[in-house]
């Protein structure tokens, strides 16, 4: 890299407008030229020293000023407000200020607000997933006169399926044990009769 | 345009004059350093910066702009640009050669005033007096770099001309004034260190 580049990009790079890529490059370069790094030292002690000499605006210009916004919303018909009214819009305030005219920290009450509604979002949405009702409306649904959608009829085409896939799975587990599936499958003949008194209310 | 500006355009325009105040503060060291820069002397700059806004109070309905400071600057360059006309109107019946002069290379005079030498730190009137022998284009993007912290894309468009061109004007300035400095740099590294 040219030592003019690489001056180039130490602007660029304070100024913020560097890419990551860019100032790699750039900081192996630094590295190893010693002359861009006594730029480099210059213009940073050129930035500290032409900041500082920044004198403060007196007051009388920033009255003028004020004076002049005064009498452009006069103008305008807009009514001026008294002063110390909007005390709260002054930059130290930021964002806190709606909340302080109403003495309550800011981010205190509109998360937890926030949360609770996502919750309850989550629980209507799936109850709403988990109680499907029918097409024929909530209250067939209610009384148990609806028809099977198209919906729960697939779901019910699955179950059977699951059941064959359960049955082919039972048996090849007794080929697996050596029973033959067309045999009647082995009863534990001392199986003793249960037996059930009947309860008296 | 950032939250602040619009919360106190907004109250402004309501008829809230301490939100423009608000705005004026927090505007009021890049553009003010800027004008600083592009001036002879402080009631020259609070001239200046006053005019700017008067200028933006007057055209706020107008403001369609992304950054709010890039249009004050834009305000304030050319109002010096109009300064520095009327300048070059006003010269000649007065009997000088300046009318020789292009209006860039007088818009301040090489040397600081004697208000701008008593104040900051040591080396600033120094850097001030070597700034003013600079020519104008690079005298400019190296105030709206260092005073007004523009990046130098937005140099580039205030200027109408290339980044690659804001970049080069910068890259004399710097140059010349490091080698008119070269004995202050020394010093204020050895002060510093």
């Amino acid at each position: 890299m040219k030592c003019k580049l690489a001056q180039y990009q130490l602007m660029l790079d304070q100024a913020g407008e560097q890419p990551a890529w860019q100032r790699r490059r750039l900081e192996r370069h630094l590295s190893r030229c010693a002359a861009c790094r006594a730029w480099s030292a210059e213009w940073q002690a050129l930035t500290l020293a032409t900041r500082a000499a920044t004198p403060p605006l007196t007051a009388a210009t920033r009255q003028r000023i004020l004076d002049a916004g005064r009498h452009a919303l006069a103008e305008q018909g807009v009514p001026v407000q008294a002063e110390g009214a909007n005390a709260h819009l002054s930059p130290s305030s930021g964002r806190a200020s709606r909340f302080r005219r109403l003495d309550l920290p800011a981010f205190t009450y509109w998360r937890p607000a926030l949360a609770a509604a996502a919750v309850l979002l989550l629980l209507v949405g799936g109850f709403r997933l988990s109680t499907r009702p029918p097409a024929g409306g909530i209250v067939n649904w209610l009384t148990g006169s609806h028809r099977n959608t198209a919906w729960e009829e697939g779901v019910d085409q699955q179950l059977e399926q699951m059941g064959e896939t359960l049955a082919g799975i039972s048996r090849d587990i007794l080929v697996i044990r050596n029973v033959t599936p067309d045999e009647p499958l082995p009863v534990w003949k001392d199986q003793p009769e249960l037996e059930m008194e009947e309860q008296v209310i | 345009m950032g939250q602040p500006e619009k919360k106190w355009i907004a109250a402004y325009r309501r008829g809230d004059v301490e939100a423009l105040g608000s705005l004026v503060e927090h505007y009021r060291r890049p553009l003010f350093g800027f004008i600083l820069r592009m001036t002879d002397s402080v009631a020259d700059a609070e001239d200046v910066f006053q005019e700017v806004w008067f200028r933006a109070i007057r055209h706020l309905d107008s403001y369609r702009e992304k950054k709010f400071l890039s249009w004050l600057f834009r305000i304030a360059r050319n109002l010096l640009i109009d300064r520095a006309r009327r300048a070059k109107l006003i010269v000649p019946l007065s009997g000088t050669d300046m009318e020789a002069t292009p209006w860039e290379a007088r818009l301040a005079s090489p040397a600081p005033g004697p208000d701008r030498l008593t104040q900051g730190h040591d080396l600033a009137p120094r850097i001030e007096a070597a700034l003013k022998r600079l020519p104008r284009e690079q005298r400019e993007v190296f105030a709206l770099r260092m005073e007004g912290g523009l990046p130098f894309k937005e140099i580039a468009r205030l200027q109408e001309t290339s980044i690659n061109t804001a970049l080069a004007r910068m890259h004399y300035a710097v140059t010349k004034l490091r080698q008119e400095l070269k004995k202050d740099f020394k010093d204020y590294s050895g002060a510093r260190s």
